[in-house]
């Protein structure tokens, strides 16, 4: 069949366009490439290029969003002039990347989602900025959040004034510093390329309140009981996680309630799913998400001071300067995780004993949770810690950095 | 022509070279386009393929011939009685052996697979172009496909700098 249709044509030797192909065959190609290959591929000539560009628009930072494995992102003080490293420590891959304008070396992360960090910078002021394509865009100033107002000091030095409830009296802090301690979770309802589609959740200073503002927007909004009297009081939030599949955000409070907030009509509607399930003592951190297998789950994390038997060493130039304020024997550890499963049938908190062959990851990013049949690089039942006491990490970030950042734990009962 | 059994039926594919193919129309279907063309019922006698030509479109057809599920009667391996692994395999070492094909011949077939929807196709010949970027420096890049760079010098010098770490 094959030799009866074969034509005797020209050896078909003549060059073809390759600048030529049409854009949509380019894009097919491209989303296949691993992130160095891209980048090279669009400077091959000016189409290719065009062709590129709209990638990065569409699609980053990688080529799987949903099943790719975390990353860390990292500059060391030798490698900050050229770049930082983004680099997966499970498959070992890394890409450097120059950093981005502002210079993330002088913002603090608070969070990270869709590839994009949150940032605050030196004056505690919000950004978005995706750190390989240097995409950036400014989140509303720190003074739009209701319980903050700047001031002075004696000096003439910017402050922020910020009020708790029913207190008169506002605490000042450090422009700063605030950031170390404003900022407890944040949450994107999409990749911040959306533009004003990327709502941006805030859980936040002095008692866990709530804010809200869309890309674009120029304050932040709070959520308050006043207008959601379902809330009943507009603190104590924990953590909160976005649903992609019902379009709503599910955020937690300390008494393990759980409510919904959707944005998708022309007001915001706040929803009471969970009841309030007060047993045992607090959690240090409590965090929330939905399983791949599509339960929502509580996790509560218990840490711990203890004294570690090696001091810490300092960095150089602290050395002299307020080194007897830090104590360099004290070692915040992970002592207690519990897992549970939100049964809203019976508005019950079903403890669980394994994570049925998945791993957890925990920290400052959203909450992840994958299979680890499609990751053998993980190992299942595990959750994969880091700190994000934003209390040990910015006020004692010398033990924090020294000691030790990362680890994991099983979660697995011996019946199990 | 080879000889066809009875009752199935057949479509005709002609180049705009002038050549005409006759091919089974689950094989002809194998392309998204001309399935939509026949569903539409704007396949009476023959279907002119714009753009490409008899020598890709002959390829084109010996690929859809081997693709398509069991009922083919292009050789053993599309019998029944083969386990799907060891036709998938076989299916597998076929396609490496037809893509092995000059450079402009697979610029042709993306743009023909593109152009009929052949999913499996266009993956087939994009992958050994994606291969071909990801393994080789920006000149080799350049030069394996005939692309002219045509960038100025200080454009490609910006581009290059901004960039510097995918390039090491």
């Amino acid at each position: 069949m094959a030799g009866a249709l074969a034509i005797a044509a020209a050896a078909g030797s003549y060059d073809r366009d390759w600048a030529g192909l049409p854009e949509e065959i380019l894009l097919m190609f491209m989303q296949e490439l691993e992130i160095p290959d891209l980048v090279r591929s669009g400077a091959v000539c000016a189409s290719w290029h065009a062709a590129y560009l709209d990638v990065r628009r569409h699609r980053f930072p990688l080529p799987i969003p949903r099943n790719q494995l975390p990353c860390l992102l990292y500059a060391c003080r030798d490698s900050a002039a050229d770049g930082a490293v983004v680099c997966c420590p499970f498959t070992g891959d890394s890409v450097r990347v120059p950093l981005p304008q502002p210079p993330l070396t002088r913002h603090s992360t608070i969070g990270s989602a869709h590839g994009w960090l949150v940032t605050a910078d030196e004056a505690s002021n919000l950004h978005v900025l995706n750190p390989i394509t240097g995409a950036h865009a400014a989140l509303p100033p720190i003074t739009t959040l209701h319980h903050v107002e700047s001031c002075t000091d004696a000096e003439g030095r910017l402050m922020y004034n910020v009020f708790e409830g029913g207190d008169p009296e506002p605490i000042p802090f450090d422009a700063r510093e605030a950031r170390d301690c404003m900022y407890h979770r944040v949450t994107l309802s999409c990749s911040p390329a959306a533009g004003s589609a990327c709502i941006v959740l805030l859980v936040h200073m002095p008692d866990g309140e709530l804010s809200y503002a869309r890309l674009g927007d120029e304050r932040w909004t709070l959520i308050s009981p006043d207008d959601h009297q379902l809330m009943g009081i507009s603190w104590g939030f924990m953590d909160s996680f976005y649903n992609e599949d019902d379009g709503l955000f599910y955020v937690l409070r300390s008494h393990r309630s759980v409510f919904t907030l959707n944005f998708n009509g022309p007001f915001l509607v706040v929803k009471k799913i969970m009841r309030r399930d007060r047993k045992g003592n607090d959690p240090s951190s409590m965090y929330i998400l939905q399983a791949p297998w599509g339960d929502i789950l509580q996790i509560w994390r218990w840490r711990s001071y203890v004294d570690s038997s090696t001091p810490v060493e300092l960095p150089g130039d602290l050395l002299g300067h307020n080194e007897d304020d830090i104590d360099r024997y004290i070692e915040l550890r992970t002592t207690e995780i519990e897992i549970y499963k939100v049964d809203l049938e019976n508005q019950t908190l079903v403890k669980m004993t394994s994570l049925a062959g998945h791993a957890l990851f925990l920290g400052y990013n959203s909450t992840m949770c994958f299979a680890t049949k499609d990751f053998p690089t993980l190992k299942p039942n595990c959750v994969y810690i880091t700190d994000d006491s934003y209390e040990y990490v910015n006020i004692g970030k010398h033990n924090w950095a020294t000691n030790r950042s990362l680890g994991y734990r099983k979660q697995e009962s011996a019946d199990f | 022509m080879a000889t066809r059994e009875a009752g199935k039926k057949m479509i005709m594919l002609k180049s705009p070279d002038g050549m005409e193919f006759e091919v089974e129309e689950a094989v002809a279907m194998e392309s998204q386009t001309i399935r939509k063309m026949i569903e539409d019922d704007c396949a009476d006698t023959a279907i002119l393929i714009p753009n490409i030509n008899s020598k890709i479109l002959s390829r084109v057809i010996e690929y859809c011939n081997k693709h398509v599920p069991t009922t083919g009667a292009t050789g053993a391996a599309a019998s029944d009685t083969v386990a799907p692994a060891a036709l998938a395999e076989d299916l597998k070492i076929w396609d490496a052996e037809f893509i092995k094909v000059n450079r402009a011949t697979r610029f042709d077939l993306i743009q023909a697979a593109s152009y009929l929807n052949i999913k499996g196709l266009l993956d087939l010949t994009s992958q050994t172009t994606i291969d071909t970027i990801s393994d080789n420096s920006l000149e080799e890049i350049r030069s394996f496909l005939s692309t002219k760079n045509d960038y100025l010098p200080e454009e490609e010098q910006t581009i290059r700098r901004e960039n510097q770490w995918a390039f090491q």
